[in-house]
């Protein structure tokens, strides 16, 4: 009985995380930013790029079986905005380029990353959308310098 | 894909610009966790044949293998029925005999 209870609940919350993540995706879809002619060239491809895989993303979850779509190990965003991404998260402050690997890369929750560097979940919260606002800025800025 | 996580999804749904960074460093920078565990299969596949061809062929009853075979012919055809595809690199069986010669039995090359 536990453990028909265990899979349900799994099932119920995979469910939940996949309309979520059709919804949100959908809405990033339609909101990015399109690259105009005046635009950094590596923030327009990133966001080109996340546009495309955000709409496959909502498409497959419509069609497909009942899945969220597994790690490909894409290779979309090719070695110029790995590049760009790899330089500018070491240009970040210590404590934000902390956040953003143990939440992107080793994939802790936020609760676990707030433990592990002493803050609490919200400013964790804080410290990653300002790390990501950071990334943004270095990638326009190397953009405008190159 | 950022997909799987939930709270970044949660705390980004409003953020489309960071949500497409966020994408962009886990498939950029992330551990190729398919990747990984496709290379985890091919080792256990591996070391399973590996094993089986030490049962065969092992030293348990004289110039016969364990099932009472010949044993290189047995040891081609495990091989041969062996999928190995996919993997870059090779299995290289060298089998000692009770006299203590040792001689190569096959070689699978994928």
């Amino acid at each position: 009985m536990n453990v028909y209870r265990h899979l349900r609940e799994r099932a119920r919350s995979r469910n939940r995380a996949k309309e979520l993540a059709q919804e949100v995706f959908a809405a990033a879809a339609v909101e990015l930013p399109v690259g105009g002619p005046g635009d950094p060239p590596i923030l327009a491809w990133l966001y080109a790029v996340a546009r495309r895989r955000f709409v496959e993303t909502v498409r497959r979850g419509k069609s497909g079986p009942d899945e969220l779509p597994l790690a490909r190990g894409s290779t979309d965003y090719g070695p110029f905005v790995a590049r760009g991404l790899q330089d500018a998260l070491q240009q970040l402050p210590g404590g934000q380029s902390r956040v953003v690997v143990l939440k992107l890369l080793r994939r802790l929750s936020f609760a676990e990353i707030a433990e592990d560097i002493g803050l609490t979940e919200d400013a964790t919260k804080s410290r990653f959308k300002a790390a990501l606002e950071g990334l943004r800025s270095q990638l326009a800025q190397r953009a405008v310098e190159s | 894909m950022i997909a799987r996580d939930r709270e970044v999804l949660d705390l980004l749904r409003d953020e489309p610009e960071l949500l497409a960074v966020a994408d962009a460093v886990v498939e950029t920078l992330g551990v190729r966790r398919g990747g990984l565990r496709r290379w985890a299969l091919i080792l256990v596949a591996l070391a399973a044949v590996a094993l089986l061809v030490f049962a065969i062929v092992g030293p348990w009853g004289g110039d016969r293998g364990l099932f009472g075979a010949s044993s290189p012919a047995l040891v081609s055809g495990v091989l041969r029925d062996a999928d190995c595809r996919g993997a870059a690199g090779s299995v290289h069986l060298v089998i000692s005999t009770q006299e203590g010669r040792s001689s190569d039995v096959a070689v699978v090359q994928a």
